[in-house]
């Protein structure tokens, strides 16, 4: 039996991608020191700069009896914007990296993104028409949540009627979709008003968590963690899919079953970061990618990696979207713009083992 | 009672409307028992295999797991019995060959557990078995063809199961991995394993030493021991070539298959056949002593 290694092989994954119990662990203790540090930057940067002893005051003065000798503006700019802004982002930043690593391994490749079903075109046409229709928050981020799952339904349907149980028939009917709802997208643009609807249109879609209240956060809790509880849950059994659909079954697994649980967690943690923050992108594709180098491509140990750094890097890159310039940039466009060449780094580096 | 009974099975694609891949498939597999599935490209021996167990569901027929009917159990259920060992593979992602083996204990975990330390012990003892402990950390995208096989089969051990489906199980493998894998086969149907195995190699059957099954055309056009399955005859009508079943001689029962080239054929055939009638083995077999070297050199 030949025992020679291929160059490339021997150099990248040997490093992070077979990392023992212990090198797991020590990496998990430092990715969470990274979320802390997002988290107090976010608390105490932005345009008052408020100290970090007394954000910390601040929010013990929550839940202990403290003197309350700061100004009410800066325990509204912790407890009101910042904390909530926090929180959504690492919701949605965990959510959005592991649903994207869960899709990858359910489709078996690489370059799927949470977006792969529709669900942002779908999500993006329920939030242009709300905007256009009503223009209330609410109103928005329900009718967002709603198009995502109806466009993630409607592509498991449409794979259905062609009566194959194949990934790549759930792939191009989500292609089939998400162009259908991008070009209703279109329309409602069209139709809006110039002054005043389209704007906001345009303004909504990149994505933001500039209108994130402490009141979205507590409701979109359960769909965030829900989710992500099953998927952390089910994250071995995604190795088994990851193998084939054919093999995942000659092992035991209902993969129709499976299959269908991993896509509608994966879809409703999408819906429900696109209800609260837009169409952020990049994260779901690139933070896996990320992952594996650091721990290898088994789920056991990327799912829970890939949500610790979703988590800290959207934390991290809003906190750049709302202080580098005078005005904020759309988190999506930042994203974007830091997504785009770290792939583009990742495939050079890393084309011969995902 | 037979471990795995297979009654008239007939297959076919969806959507249904071309000819059956195979028909009134009539077979029975006890404990302990080697049978080896022989026949032409394409016809549809991988869809047999997959029928037996569960991947595919038969247009017509049935497949009884000890007694009970395969349709009615659930793929763990199956997956529990049965270890079922893939042609090819690719992998999508660089899993580790410890990572795909330890996928064989699925079938013995709740729908949220995740595989223990005794789960690792037994996939760490099918991998020994088969002789790839040493790759354990090896990325699965840098195994060879054969390789794959091997880890493919560790992983059907580590099921833990009474039957193995193995589909062409030594078709990748150089000369000593092909051996091992048949000692392996010899080894795990001493054990009262049920092993089913298609394969390319008629030669093969003499040394697992079960019984042998030809699908040609749809249906099972021989079956029974290896000496009365494996005759020129047979193999004439099958493969369209023609072959030498030679006994080798040294005092052991072993039989070998030797093809022989359109030109080498009938000369050959003939002389070596003797008086008897060509294809009525085993009385027809040569016995090959002094002769080796000479048919060697002539081959060059």
């Amino acid at each position: 039996m030949d025992t020679d290694q291929t160059p490339s092989g021997s150099r990248s994954p040997e490093r992070g991608a077979f990392a023992t119990d212990r090198s797991f662990w020590r990496i998990q203790v430092m990715l969470m020191a990274f979320v802390l540090v997002a988290v107090v930057l976010g608390l105490t940067l932005g345009r008052l700069r408020i100290e970090w002893g007394l954000v910390l005051r601040i929010l013990l003065a929550q839940v202990l009896p403290l003197d309350q000798n700061w100004p009410a503006t800066m325990a509204a700019v912790v407890l009101d914007v910042r904390l909530p802004r926090v929180l959504a982002g690492l919701l949605v930043g965990a959510g959005l990296a592991i649903s994207g690593t869960a899709f990858q391994g359910l489709f078996r490749n690489p370059l799927v993104s949470p977006h792969i079903l529709g669900v942002a075109t779908g999500a993006g046409f329920g939030a242009a028409l709300a905007i256009l229709l009503w223009n209330r928050l609410l109103m928005i981020q329900v009718a967002a949540f709603a198009g995502g799952l109806l466009a993630v339904g409607l592509s498991y349907f449409l794979s259905r009627v062609y009566r194959s149980s194949q990934m790549l028939m759930l792939v191009l009917a989500g292609i089939i979709v998400g162009s259908l709802f991008s070009a209703l997208t279109s329309l409602v643009k069209y139709v809006a008003d110039p002054m005043d609807r389209m704007p906001a249109i345009v303004f909504w879609l990149p994505g933001s968590l500039n209108h994130v209240a402490r009141a979205d956060v507590a409701v979109a809790a359960p769909l965030f963690l829900v989710p992500m509880a099953v998927l952390v849950l089910l994250r071995w059994r995604i190795n088994l899919l990851a193998m084939g659909e054919e093999d995942a079954r000659a092992l035991g697994l209902h993969t129709e079953r499976t299959k269908f649980v991993i896509v509608i967690c994966a879809t409703v943690l999408t819906a429900a970061a696109v209800c609260i923050a837009g169409i952020i992108g990049w994260i779901g594709l690139v933070i896996p990618h990320l992952g594996r180098l650091l721990v290898g491509p088994d789920n056991q140990r990327l799912i829970p990696t890939a949500g610790l750094m979703g988590a800290g890097y959207l934390v991290m890159v809003d906190i750049i979207a709302r202080t580098a310039l005078p005005t904020e940039i759309p988190i999506g466009i930042l994203t974007a713009l830091v997504g785009a060449p770290v792939f583009a780094y990742l495939l050079r580096k890393n084309r011969s083992a995902w | 009672m037979s471990r795995i009974t297979v009654q008239n099975l007939a297959f076919n694609y969806p959507p249904h409307s071309g000819p059956m891949v195979f028909e009134d498939i009539n077979l029975a597999v006890a404990p302990g028992e080697v049978l080896f599935i022989l026949g032409p490209n394409g016809t549809g021996k991988s869809t047999l295999l997959k029928c037996l167990c569960g991947l595919l569901t038969p247009l017509k027929g049935r497949v009884l797991l000890e007694g009970s009917p395969l349709a009615r159990l659930g793929p763990q259920r199956i997956a529990r019995r049965i270890g079922y060992v893939p042609q090819a593979h690719v992998a999508a992602f660089p899993f580790q060959v410890q990572d795909i083996v330890l996928m064989g204990r699925s079938p013995h975990l709740g729908p949220l557990a995740a595989p223990s330390r005794r789960d690792r012990a037994v996939a760490a003892e099918a991998m020994d078995r088969v002789g790839v402990l040493g790759l354990a950390a090896r990325p699965c995208q840098q195994l060879s063809g054969g390789e794959w096989q091997l880890v493919l089969m560790a992983r059907a051990l580590a099921q833990e199961p009474q039957i193995l489906i193995l589909d062409e199980p030594t078709s990748h493998l150089d000369l000593g991995n092909q051996m091992r894998i048949l000692e392996l086969v010899r080894g795990l149907a001493d054990q009262s394993y049920t092993i089913v195995l298609a394969s390319h190699f008629p030669d093969h059957a003499f040394l697992t030493s079960g019984r042998v099954a030809i699908l040609k055309e749809r249906r099972i056009v021989s079956h029974g021991r290896p000496e009365e399955v494996i005759t020129p005859a047979t193999l004439r009508a099958v493969y369209g070539v023609e072959t030498r079943i030679v006994a080798l001689g040294d005092g052991s029962r072993r039989r070998a298959c030797v093809p022989l080239l359109k030109g080498e054929g009938p000369a050959a055939c003939a002389a070596g056949a003797g008086g008897t009638a060509r294809g009525e083995a085993p009385s027809g077999d040569e016995v090959l002593g002094p002769a080796i070297p000479v048919a060697a050199a002539r081959g060059h």
